[in-house]
């Protein structure tokens, strides 16, 4: 889990910090939420490192590797994840409780295809609560479902040789037991 | 078209991550199974998938778990080179229930080829922990039986521990003594108490330290008592038999296959060195004549000394097992007082107090037990010392580990008080770098070293005897 309570920073907590995706859009966020971010608090504990006095001002951080749509998304789960924390500091198991009941709702309004540019830009941002959460998000769906169910799910096609898969089916067949039906 | 998508992505993602109630997760089928006649699983794709990078990917294997995962490895070429990564399958086995991971790598790297055992293991090519894993899965669940000479512990391969126990002495006297109908009736009673045909999977039993010598006649009544071991199992049905000697498998429990075990038992203590798996007796088992029950009458004395009397030697082991340590210095220790109490049901909280060390002392002095013998770390030493001797190696390392099995063995302070008197003993050159290990899964050590030759990736393969095979033997009169 993040430390970002105890880690000293030149920013106070009310400060705004602006983020900028590579399609040029520009977010203005709390800087409780941008440290979620490692790779954005990276940033900050890098200018510390240097002594270059960096709280004062609108600090622009550049994410050359992020677009603003999935970007959006994350702070809007980012700002509910710290929200639903506060709210359960000192119960641990009605936070998970919370959080897993936000995530299910979440989901709802995530469409598969989003699913990957979320995973590259939690993954980029390094927010390791996000990206375990949409990587159980893709395990979840694919969990004790047929082969042939998951190729179509990645789109992907098989490009064994004829015999090569059913021999590999016999030497795990125990795995294919018990699968789902489609 | 695409709320219908959101609704089904929705619930396929329904599945909350571990504490969900079974409810959620039939939702999740029906509402899936519905939507396959109204939607084409393609639009479901996730598309630029493979934009995805290998670690992510990774990670998202992990959260499969093993099964699914394997089956991952069918997809297509890529995914089966990304799933074959040794890491991801080190993972899954690092993350098994009750078995550790140590005791995994140790028995898929040096036991493997069977018995006799490859004396340098390294040599193996490289592993692919994902085969392993696969074919652990698929080696038959085994009835693992320990018959020590006090009690017998029997249970599941696949299962964390032994599911029962029994007081092998009272039940089927001396199992030592290689009589066809003892052995017949005592594998019977355990098949029966773990309500199991024999016929329907194989068994790993261990034989019992006994008949020491490197003599002919010795050699005789161990071979004996194995081929006895094999017959009344054959004749069970018991499809495939693995009969291995029961400090060998203390010494695998450790996870090491050379070393001196030093084990408890009920009547006597082996010391008995172990090269390769193999026993030495070259070299020279010792025998001391105190055990398990020497110390457990020692105790009822030393209590009706202090007018505590019980008529059963259970209450008396209960004791002893709760209450009883080595000392470290025997003479230092007797200046405390270190009184311990302990509740008896139906007696109240019994109190000891010097006779709680006074007890495992014996095994060091055991003439203060009125036992001529020699003590404990005598008795090692000298074994140690023959196997220095007997130069086997290049060095002196394999028999500096020495590993402690029984019940009597779990005794704290034992291992400490041994290998402080060990370096008292031998001269530096020899002592140096001595370890003594205690029973490291308690009075089930050898147990454990059973189960773990029976989840071996090919077991029953080299290590068991099928009856077919004993047949042959047999009619070619080969020595076993």
């Amino acid at each position: 889990m993040s430390n970002q309570s105890e880690s000293p920073n030149p920013t106070s907590s009310s400060n705004k910090i602006t983020l900028k995706t590579s399609d040029n859009e520009v977010f203005e966020v709390e800087e409780a939420v941008a440290m979620k971010f490692c790779t954005v608090k990276q940033y900050f504990d890098d200018e510390n490192n240097n002594n270059v006095t960096s709280g004062t001002s609108t600090t622009l951080i550049p994410l050359p590797n992020v677009e603003s749509h999935p970007l959006a998304i994350l702070i809007t789960y980012c700002k509910k994840h710290l929200e639903i924390k506060a709210n359960n500091a000192d119960n641990k198991k009605e936070m998970e409780i919370d959080m897993e009941h936000y995530e299910r709702e979440f989901l709802k309004n995530v469409m598969p295809q989003e699913l990957t540019e979320l995973i590259l830009a939690a993954n980029y941002l390094n927010f390791k609560e996000a990206l375990d959460f949409f990587c159980r998000a893709v395990a979840s769906a694919i969990q004790n479902k047929s082969v042939e169910y998951v190729r179509k799910f990645f789109g992907l096609e098989s490009d064994f040789k004829p015999g090569e898969e059913e021999k590999l089916r016999e030497e795990f067949a125990w795995s294919f037991e018990g699968v789902d039906e489609d | 078209m695409a709320m219908i998508l959101r609704k089904v992505w929705g619930s396929v993602s329904n599945r909350p991550g571990s504490s969900s109630s079974s409810s959620s997760s039939s939702d999740r089928n029906r509402i899936f199974s519905s939507s396959s006649s109204s939607l084409s699983l393609s639009s479901l794709s996730l598309g630029a998938f493979d934009q995805l990078p290998a670690d992510i990917l990774m990670q998202i294997v992990r959260k499969l778990g093993a099964k699914d995962a394997m089956k991952m490895s069918v997809l297509c070429k890529s995914w089966k080179s990304l799933i074959s990564d040794n890491l991801l399958w080190i993972f899954f086995l690092q993350n098994h229930p009750f078995e550790s991971w140590d005791s995994i790598f140790f028995a898929e790297t040096s036991l493997r080829s069977g018995y006799p055992l490859q004396a340098f293991p390294t040599q193996m090519p490289e592993l692919s922990f994902m085969s392993i894993y696969s074919q652990r899965m698929q080696v038959p669940g085994s009835v693992v039986i320990d018959g020590g000479s006090g009690y017998c512990k029997f249970g599941w391969s696949k299962y964390a521990r032994p599911s029962g126990k029994s007081a092998t002495f009272l039940e089927f006297g001396n199992i030592e003594t290689p009589m066809y109908s003892r052995l017949r009736h005592f594998f019977a009673t355990i098949y029966n108490r773990m309500q199991v045909k024999p016929s329907n999977q194989p068994i790993v039993v261990s034989v019992p330290i006994c008949h020491y010598d490197d003599t002919e006649s010795a050699k005789a009544s161990r071979r004996q008592l194995k081929e006895t071991i094999y017959s009344a199992l054959f004749d069970m049905n018991v499809p495939a038999v693995c009969a291995i000697n029961q400090a060998i498998l203390a010494l695998y429990a450790a996870r090491r296959t050379s070393g001196i075990v030093v084990n408890i038992g009920f009547q006597v203590t082996s010391v008995v060195p172990i090269l390769h798996g193999k026993v030495m007796r070259k070299v020279g088992v010792e025998v001391v004549g105190v055990g398990a029950l020497k110390l457990t009458g020692f105790l009822k004395e030393l209590m009706q000394l202090n007018n505590i009397n019980f008529g059963s030697l259970y209450t008396v082991r209960t004791l002893k097992e709760n209450l009883c340590y080595v000392a470290a210095d025997y003479e230092a220790e007797l200046s405390k007082n270190m009184p311990a109490s302990f509740e008896i049901t139906g007696e109240g909280p019994i109190t000891l107090s010097k006779e709680r060390f006074q007890t495992g002392e014996i095994l060091f002095q055991p003439s203060i037990g009125g036992v001529r013998a020699m003590g404990l770390h005598q008795a090692v030493a000298l074994c140690m010392d023959h196997c220095h001797d007997a130069e086997l190696t290049s060095d002196d390392a394999w028999f500096k580990t020495v590993v402690l099995s029984g019940g009597t063995a779990c005794l704290p302070g034992l291992a400490e008080r041994l290998e402080k008197e060990l370096h008292g003993l031998l001269p530096a050159s020899i002592s140096n770098g001595i370890r003594v290990i205690p029973p490291p899964y308690g009075a089930d050590t050898a147990w454990f070293g059973a189960k773990l030759v029976s989840n071996l990736s090919n077991f029953p393969g080299p290590w068991c005897l099928t009856k077919k095979q004993s047949r042959l033997k047999s009619k070619l009169n080969l020595m076993w």
